[in-house]
């Protein structure tokens, strides 16, 4: 399990993580979404041991991961830009991770070559974005991490690609119960994957939950009503958005879909609907009753 | 049990460290080897026509071999300790289950097996080619050996330098900037500390030490080590103050000093130092004051020879320590954003320098009064002459 307790990290004057909580369960998929400059890179190299803490703390079973090697030896961390020594191959590579990763295991590492069918005698810098993204997660799961932190890993993979990666996250999740951390912007493929979501934005959370709970908890209602009204005339309903074209209202509600339903019958619309959300919809309407929406930064 | 552990993991955590620096570095070793062996040994048999005494090759490729090494030693530094400068590579080594202090030293001693292996060869090369010129079986001197080993003791001192810039830079360039300047500035402000003091004072004539003038700057003081360890060769250079003995207790104490202060700064050092300004400022501060008082006291130097006066000494060194302070500044910030915030600093080197020459000019706390007491009584002296460096005895 990962645990992180009111965690702080500033780079000189600027706050990039603002006393964030979470905690990742054993064998989970976290996806990690959230505003550009949000903190999500940083969370993600405090959590490797990459950076050190200024305040806080963060824990993977109880232990501390900055300089300790017996337990970054169980993490693995792939980076948005992954690096590569000058030069190298994705076999020197390899004898890089196998001198180092105690758990590296060959027979995963010749498996996974021939299934994203990289030559690994090939050198890495001549590789595209996605081959080197597939590179560095063929070295990523032959150390069999029991923590697999990813960032940004969906950018520059080819669909069927994508799909691949998914099932072999899902296949290790499975067999071995590896926890994965995934930041990325990619919604559509988050929602696949993930079993659990957590927002952040300017440094904090804004929300963590479980995606299942999260779609039911948040709906999309359209109705009409006979006279025209507002959010402050609905009440009792946690408006996050909101708009009106016509008598047409579209408005994103928290809560169980029965008990809005109800609420909102009692003000006998003409006509009430409710739409399931993408967690991407879901994304732009947290982020927009946070302040962080298109009208904010045009104006 | 736990400690037992502890000493095996580190052990383990370097040697894999090690070993992997050493693979990457085999090109680089292998050219180092080529061009000690080719300008050293090959070149002054093929010029002496094989004939040359064991001995007599081995003095000369050492001296030979030196500026190669002081070379090397700044190539392999950059190639192996580059990694914390760069953000993606950082997010690789920092991540890795290797905590720092083994990562770091199997690094530095992957660099150092890099820069002593090939000279070992060249040494073996050495008494090996000696044996087919059939001039000698096996050396009758070692000294020109003693000077080999003399050289692998100051490349591990410059070695250490080398790494504590790198922990203390953000940045290759800066890395690089710190080492040349240390390495030119320390000795150039002592050396015109002394011209200066000499001018001044009268009586003094600096102190007689070529290790004083190399104390804080390894690289010369490889040379200096090849002086001060063959007297003989260098008859009537080797100043009284030097012996080999201190030479070897002050280096040494450095060496400790220096990787010590290097492993226990980059466990602190943050990962976020990597292509940013310095991780730890004092390099620049003291860089920063060294450049500013060297040029400063070189360009007045040269301004007081041509015109003969304190005025000339005094605009020459201000406007040229400004001029240095100006672009170590940049250079190290990478611009002049910050710039009116290092005023302070320069007011303080500017205010130094003037009350050391104030006090030198003033008598040195009486110094001007000093007898020397294997001299006889000073009954009468004028000095008429315009410059106030002799000193009178009768």
């Amino acid at each position: 399990m990962i645990e992180i307790q009111q965690l702080v990290k500033r780079f000189g004057a600027k706050t990039a993580l603002d006393g964030i909580s979470l905690r990742v369960e054993q064998g989970s998929v976290f996806g990690l979404v959230g505003s550009n400059g949000a903190g999500k890179s940083t969370l993600l190299r405090t959590i490797a041991g990459v950076f050190r803490t200024d305040g806080g703390s963060v824990q993977i079973d109880g232990q501390p991961v900055f300089e300790n090697s017996q337990m970054k030896n169980r993490v693995y961390f792939v980076p948005d830009y992954p690096y590569f020594l000058p030069k190298a191959t994705l076999e020197e590579m390899a004898v890089f991770h196998r001198r180092v990763y105690t758990r590296w295991s060959e027979e995963s590492y010749r498996t996974l070559c021939k299934t994203f069918s990289l030559d690994p005698k090939g050198r890495l810098q001549n590789f595209s974005k996605g081959m080197q993204r597939q590179a560095a997660l063929i070295l990523a799961l032959s150390c069999q991490p029991d923590y697999l932190l990813l960032d940004e890993i969906f950018d520059g993979l080819d669909p069927v690609v994508r799909q691949l990666l998914k099932k072999l996250l899902a296949g290790q999740v499975d067999e071995r119960k590896m926890t994965v951390v995934i930041a990325s912007h990619n919604l559509r493929e988050l929602e696949d994957v993930c079993d659990h979501v957590g927002f952040l934005h300017k440094g904090g959370v804004l929300m963590e939950q479980e995606l299942d709970s999260l779609r039911l908890g948040i709906h999309k209602i359209q109705a009409v009503f006979r006279e025209p009204v507002t959010p402050d005339q609905l009440a009792g309903l946690d408006v996050v958005s909101w708009e009106a074209r016509g008598s047409l209202i579209s408005m994103v509600v928290r809560g169980e879909e029965d008990a809005v339903r109800k609420q909102l019958e009692s003000w006998e619309p003409v006509f009430c609907e409710s739409l399931p959300l993408t967690l991407e919809e879901v994304f732009i309407s947290e982020m927009e009753a946070a302040g962080y929406d298109i009208d904010n930064i045009l104006s | 049990m736990t400690s037992t552990t502890s000493y095996r993991d580190f052990l383990g955590e370097w040697w894999s460290l090690y070993r992997w620096n050493l693979r990457r570095s085999r090109g680089m070793i292998l050219l180092y080897l080529m061009l000690l062996i080719l300008a050293g040994p090959v070149m002054v048999m093929a010029l002496s026509n094989g004939n040359i005494y064991v001995h007599q090759l081995a003095e000369t490729c050492s001296i030979i071999s030196m500026p190669f090494t002081m070379i090397f030693v700044l190539v392999f530094s950059i190639q192996r300790f580059g990694y914390m400068h760069n953000k993606r590579s950082v997010d690789l080594y920092h991540s890795m289950p290797v905590r720092r202090v083994p990562m770091l030293l199997g690094a530095w001693s992957a660099a150092l097996t890099g820069i002593v292996v090939p000279i070992l060869l060249e040494m073996i090369f050495i008494v090996l080619a000696g044996n087919y010129t059939w001039k000698e079986s096996f050396p009758t001197d070692y000294n020109g050996f003693a000077s080999f080993a003399g050289q692998m003791g100051m490349a591990a001192v410059c070695l250490s330098f080398c790494m504590l810039m790198a922990v203390c830079s953000g940045s290759i360039m800066d890395m690089v900037v710190s080492i040349l300047l240390t390495n030119f500035f320390y000795p150039a402000v002592v050396l015109l500390a002394m011209v200066l003091g000499s001018w001044i004072l009268p009586g003094f004539s600096g102190f007689e030490s070529l290790m004083l003038f190399t104390a804080f700057a390894p690289f010369p003081a490889m040379a200096v080590q090849h002086i001060v360890s063959h007297p003989r060769w260098y008859i009537g250079l080797v100043p009284v103050l030097d012996s080999p003995v201190t030479f070897w207790i002050w280096w040494g104490i450095l060496l400790v000093v220096m990787l010590v202060a290097g492993l226990w700064l980059y466990a602190r050092r943050k990962s976020e130092s990597a292509e940013n300004e310095l991780a730890f400022p004092a390099p620049k501060i003291i860089l920063r004051f060294l450049s500013a008082a060297g040029l400063g006291m070189m360009a007045g130097t040269i301004f007081y020879l041509f015109n003969g006066n304190e005025s000339s000494l005094f605009i020459g060194f201000f406007i040229f320590s400004f001029i240095a302070h100006v672009v170590t500044e940049s250079l190290y910030s990478r611009g002049l954003k910050k710039f009116f915030r290092t005023l302070p600093a320069y007011g303080a080197m500017a205010l130094c320098m003037v009350l050391l020459y104030l006090s030198a000019a003033t008598g040195f706390f009486g110094y001007d009064t000093r007898l020397m007491h294997n001299r006889l009584p000073l009954t009468n002296c004028s000095i008429t002459a315009r410059r106030k460096n002799t000193a009178c005895w009768q």
